[in-house]
């Protein structure tokens, strides 16, 4: 619904109290209002000598109808009132007015002139139809007076009926035009002035999201900072893409003694790192630059890695990066994030360690040599028999002497397991050999504690890639805890075996030990990879050992790609599961085949945990 | 068999010293000098060239392998068959034995009575030192230790 202008928000007074009947308050009540007036001032007309009255019933019904008019006025101008409905109050106007003038001396009546008042009113109604509606009235209001009194027609008073009606349908219409343009103008007014305000309150709106925002923004980047600068025992150095650093953290200053101003924009990430260590990315190739570097991040993983970086000071010292992309809004790399901790001393402590491990076993071995290798000097010697309790006593001194040593071999490969380190001589193994060679050795104590040894293996040859000493040693374990842990009359089946795999690919060999002996109580059975740890049954029955076999065989079998699983009833007995992964025998048939993998694999260091 | 050859014996540990000399009398061999330090191994063999010398590893003044190292680059003993007889059993440790130049590696603890048949193999064996080609070495592990018997 158009309106003319907006309305004041908070009318006040009598024009308050009108306005709240007017839907438009321009129109129908005030424009009614004022034909109302004028009309009314029009009655003081009576009172100049010669105008009279000539049908009373006329006036009064003009009367009548001119105040039903201004009545319809308040009611037709209500919200609720359909607008179209407002065209009437004209129209009873008109006619009201008609009847004044044909009680007032008809077509020569002086009241003829009001009727430029409601034609005016009716024009201003908005559309055309009030044109087509109040033409026919404003023609039967100008021949009002003739229908009303026939005699009041004078001469020439037909050109007037005429013309007159014409040029009052005239003026409604240009009125009714110009209001028409008007009204479109003031509308445009009106959409341009709204469209204005939205401009300018979003506007608004804008500004202050954009204040909130900056602020956020400072607030957010002080508090990483902040985050960032707390980080004192790790260096944070961001990189754009090319390397360039633009984050350089208060632990990367205090690591490496530059100040953030002396680095950020000004030095790559490479100019830390030792070139040499670069170039060993490339196998060695000198000429490695920031890309190798980032070569293990760009599929999306974290690459942690030692090395070594440069201080301002030109010393060096280990560090243990995290390198990681970083993405920006959209999901690309706009960067990198070098997170790296000083393993200096910790390096230092692993490698005295390790020294330190060496020299114990180092030590422990050459008395051991001397025990051992005079006790094999005195059973060997020819020239003093010794008697048969002697014997017996000189086989028990070799027996814990080799049991000595067998406990500083296993320390010494538990600390090289631990620390990561520990080398395989890989080839071609038959774990039928293996096994073989384990039974063999381990008979004489089955014997000697009335275990019997049960050996069931396969026709065909099972073959793995793998250390034959670290394998046979992991076969031992596994053997001679079995005997230990069975009671005498038991039994100990070994089956070597493998899965029943329809994929040949994944063709595993097993190797099950089972016993008949004591069990582990099942709450145990976590626990029981783990150094040192000793199972409640085992303490109980007094089976001596310190609890390194298992953790032993379960790094032999992780560093060999397989594992060892184990199951047990107490009471009943236990079963321990070696799985290997087999060698494919196409590939064991093919020569080329079999010493490219050898030089590939010749000496590894298995890492392990 | 007398007189198999002649060798010189070096580890910082006496009674190892004495254990060793032992098994290469067994072998036939004459001990012509038993010292304690490898500066004393490195004077002992230069002054008496043995045919065959027995290094520990890990000795005062200078290692098995320095003296090793030292024997090789000497015209006078570089052709000479030197054995090493050590604890550390590690492979790395064999491998870097063999690379100084050593013809055998023995490791600790070993059996009089097989250190003596070894001796004897390596006195036998063609003097002719070829760095890395002829190395030998047996099994060097805790696991050999556990089975010998």
């Amino acid at each position: 619904m158009d309106t003319w202008v907006d309305r004041p928000a908070h009318p006040t007074g009598l024009a308050g109290w009108l306005r709240q009947f007017a839907v438009d308050p321009n129109s129908v009540l005030e424009r009614q209002l004022c034909t109302v007036a004028v009309y009314l001032l029009s009655q003081l007309m009576f009172l100049v000598p010669g105008i009279s009255i000539t049908q009373q019933w006329a006036v009064a019904l003009g009367a009548i109808l001119m105040a039903a008019a201004t009545a319809a006025a308040f009611v037709l101008g209500r919200a609720d009132v359909p607008v179209r409905a407002a065209m009437l109050i004209p129209l009873i106007d008109l006619v009201a007015i008609g009847f004044l003038r044909a009680g007032t001396g008809g077509a020569g009546s002086i009241f003829g002139a009001l009727l430029i008042l409601p034609v005016l009113s009716l024009g201003v109604e908005p559309g055309r139809l009030p044109l087509f509606v109040g033409a026919p009235v404003i023609f039967s209001v100008i021949l009002l007076p003739q229908l009303v009194d026939p005699s009041s027609l004078a001469n020439g008073q037909w050109i007037r009926m005429i013309f007159t009606p014409m040029i009052l349908i005239l003026t409604a219409l240009s009125t009714n035009e110009l209001t028409r343009r008007l009204r479109s103008r003031v509308h445009a007014v009106q959409v341009l002035r709204r469209r204005q305000q939205r401009l300018l309150a979003e506007a608004q709106d804008n500004a202050t999201a954009g204040a909130a925002a900056s602020y956020l923004i400072r607030e957010s980047a002080h508090q990483m900072a902040g985050v960032l600068d707390a980080v004192t025992e790790q260096s944070v150095i961001g990189t754009d893409r090319s390397g360039r650093i633009d984050v350089f953290n208060a632990g990367a200053q205090r690591m490496l003694g530059f100040a953030a101003h002396e680095v950020i924009d000004r030095r790559n990430i490479t100019d830390f790192h030792l070139q040499d260590e670069l170039d060993q990315l490339r196998g060695g190739h000198a000429g490695a630059d920031y890309s190798s570097l980032l070569d293990p991040v760009r599929d999306g993983d974290a690459s942690v890695k030692d090395w070594t970086y440069r201080r301002a000071d030109g010393s060096t010292l280990r560090v243990q990066v995290a390198i990681t992309a970083r993405h920006d809004a959209a999901g690309d790399v706009e960067g990198y994030l070098f997170v790296g901790t000083d393993v200096t001393q910790e390096r230092k402590q692993a490698r005295m360690k390790d020294e330190f491990v060496n020299l114990i076993s180092h030590e422990l071995r050459t008395p051991l040599s001397s025990i051992l290798g005079y006790v094999e000097l005195i059973g060997d010697d020819e020239e003093h028999p010794l008697s048969a309790e002697q014997s017996k006593y000189l086989v028990t001194v070799e027996r814990n002497a080799q049991r000595l040593l067998r406990l500083v071999s296993d320390l010494l490969f538990t600390a090289q397991v631990e620390s990561g380190r520990f080398s395989l001589q890989v080839r071609e193994v038959d774990l039928r050999d293996v096994v073989r060679t384990s039974l063999e050795s381990a008979k004489p104590v089955a014997e000697s504690r009335d275990v019997r040894l049960v050996l069931s293996q396969t026709l065909t040859p099972l073959p793995v890639w793998g250390d034959p000493t670290r394998l046979g040693q992991a076969v031992d374990n596994l053997v001679s805890n079995a005997i230990k842990f069975t009671p005498p009359g038991g039994r100990v089946a070994i089956t070597l075996g493998t899965t029943a795999d329809d994929d040949d690919e994944s063709e595993a060999a097993l190797i099950s030990v089972s016993d008949t002996g004591i069990g582990i109580p099942a709450d145990e059975i976590d626990r029981l990879f783990a150094r040192f740890f000793r199972a409640s049954t085992a303490t109980q029955f007094a089976i001596p050992g310190v609890g390194l076999g298992l953790t032993i065989t379960q790094a032999i079998a992780a560093a060999h790609h397989g594992h060892v699983g184990v199951a047990s009833t107490v009471g009943e007995g236990t079963t321990f599961i070696l799985e290997l992964p087999l060698m494919q025998t196409e590939h064991a048939a093919d020569g080329e085949s079999v010493a490219s993998r050898v030089g590939a694999i010749g000496s590894v260091t298995m890492a392990h945990h | 068999m007398n007189n198999a050859g002649t060798v010189v014996i070096a580890d910082d540990d006496a009674d190892i010293r004495a254990l060793i000399a032992l098994s290469a009398l067994r072998a036939g061999a004459v001990v012509a000098a038993d010292v304690g330090t490898g500066g004393a191994a490195l004077e002992a063999i230069r002054r008496c060239v043995p045919d065959l010398a027995i290094l520990d590893i890990s000795m005062p003044e200078m290692t098995g392998l320095e003296v090793v190292r030292a024997l090789r680059a000497d015209p006078l003993t570089s052709g000479m068959r030197v054995m090493l007889l050590s604890a550390a059993v590690h492979p790395a440790a064999v491998a870097e034995g063999g690379a100084a130049g050593a013809d055998a590696y023995e490791a600790k603890p070993f059996s009089p009575r097989q250190l003596a048949a070894r001796i004897r193999e390596v006195l036998q064996s063609p003097p002719a030192h070829k760095a890395s080609t002829e190395f030998s070495t047996r099994s060097a592990s805790s696991r050999s230790a556990a089975m010998e018997e």
